[in-house]
């Protein structure tokens, strides 16, 4: 797993250093982005998520007393994001549900299986899609999914299972979840 | 394949270079932050002359307020012999006279819930997401924490800009029948009871009001309005819970299940 680049707490005060600031967001961007992307399935909204939690990571890092939950908070923030940018389309839309077609479609489209996956991932509430993309893709453990969630890690570990028997019901518990 | 290498293909196949994009996240806020600074300088210059205008503008608008409220509380008992003020209070109480339509769940009842649709429950006029928008912690994202009486939520509540008159909202759990309480700014009715939250005690109330005619932010551009609420149940609860939202001319109910642990 990625580390946060180490800057003193001190560094992190009010007055925190544009190559502080700099130092600490850097290496959270591409984890930011990652899950922005697998949780909106387009690169333009996932980079605008990203930025929009960067400037909410400029306002408010200073109140972050322990540098270690920085990325946790930070994906929460993304997460909290997509949400809303998800939110703003369906007030916008005035439309349930999924989309027939995702907004990115690559021409390297190979396998139908990922395909499936990606589609099925998308139809699965927000709560559920974040336990699954956090996981599976961002490679975190439930400790540090839950401080994500803002949710005790009994309750991530059952929403993880829920919706992993969401995704493959014919799947065994714990081959899915090595 | 494992579902961990199936899922980093189907994203991986398709996703974008991240190439260079730190760089330019971290240069547009620095750049936005420069912009903001030079805004703060510029403030600071006229300050002081402008501190002197806006005490006066302060004082007089003061005073406008004083006279034209109690001009149209002069006006409003005139006409209606209803003085201003008293109607919402009216309109509160009519709302709390609707009888609370939350079943009782028997033990082997599974919990009937939705509506929900996109991570947000109700079908409208009142909808709600889980965390705040506008949040300073982590838990308020998304979350809940718990006391020694039992566990909060974090919601905000979105409604349309164009439903007028106050919303009472009320709930309790289907199966134990455990009254939902609210804390923060917008609880209301009498106080049953009283919790510590991050070392703040915070009275507990069985009601929460939403007063349209003193919203907490401006509509979004989607003319919703957005409330922040703090929701508590405790501890004992079961695994179904049940909101009953009352409106001038509706009446909505929310069902959530509540993930157990495992």
């Amino acid at each position: 797993m990625q580390q946060v680049a180490e800057v003193k707490p001190s560094d992190a005060g009010r007055a925190i250093s544009e190559r502080a600031f700099a130092d600490l967001l850097s290496p959270l961007i591409e984890p930011g982005f990652r899950l922005a992307f697998a949780m909106l399935h387009d690169a333009q909204a996932a980079e605008d998520a990203v930025q929009e939690a960067s400037f909410t990571a400029w306002r408010k890092v200073g109140r972050i007393s322990d540098q270690g939950r920085l990325r946790p908070w930070f994906l929460g923030v993304v997460a909290n994001k997509c949400r809303n940018a998800r939110r703003r389309k369906w007030v916008a839309d005035v439309r349930l549900g999924l989309p027939e077609h995702l907004s990115v479609v690559s021409g390297e489209e190979q396998s139908l299986r990922g395909t499936d996956l990606r589609r099925a991932v998308a139809r699965l509430r927000h709560e559920d899609r974040l336990v699954v993309v956090l996981y599976f893709y961002l490679d975190m453990t439930l400790d540090d999914i839950a401080t994500v969630a803002g949710s005790s890690v009994g309750a991530t570990r059952a929403r993880l299972y829920r919706s992993i028997r969401k995704l493959r019901p014919d799947l065994d518990l714990e081959e899915a979840l090595r | 394949m494992s579902l961990r290498r199936e899922m980093h293909s189907a994203f991986d196949e398709i996703a974008p270079t991240t190439a260079g994009l730190p760089e330019r996240v971290v240069q547009t806020v620095v750049r936005q932050r420069h912009g903001h600074q030079r805004r703060e300088r510029w403030v600071l210059r006229i300050r002081a002359p402008l501190s002197l205008v806006a005490a006066v503008v302060l004082i007089a608008l003061v005073a406008a307020v004083l006279v034209s409220g109690r001009l149209v509380q002069d006006w409003n008992a005139w006409h209606n012999g209803v003085p201003a003020g008293e109607r919402p209070q009216t309109d509160i109480a009519q709302l709390e006279a609707r009888p609370l339509m939350l079943p009782t769940l028997q033990p082997n009842d599974s919990c009937p819930d939705g509506p929900e649709a996109n991570g947000l429950w109700g079908s409208g006029p009142v909808l709600a997401a889980p965390g705040w928008t506008q949040p300073k912690t982590a838990n308020e994202l998304a979350g809940n924490f718990s006391t020694q009486w039992g566990e909060y939520w974090y919601q905000t509540y979105i409604v349309g800009d164009q439903v007028s008159g106050p919303i009472l909202a009320r709930g309790k759990d289907l199966r134990t029948n455990q009254r939902m309480i609210f804390v923060g700014n917008y609880a209301a009715g009498s106080v049953v009871g009283s919790d510590s939250i991050n070392g703040r005690l915070v009275q507990q109330h069985q009601e929460l009001i939403l007063d349209m005619s003193r919203p907490p932010a401006k509509p979004t551009t989607a003319h919703k309005l957005e409330w922040p609420v703090i929701t508590g149940l405790a501890k004992g609860s079961s695994d179904c819970v049940a909101w009953q939202l009352d409106g001038p001319d509706f009446t909505e109910v929310w069902v959530v299940y509540v993930l157990p642990d495992p």
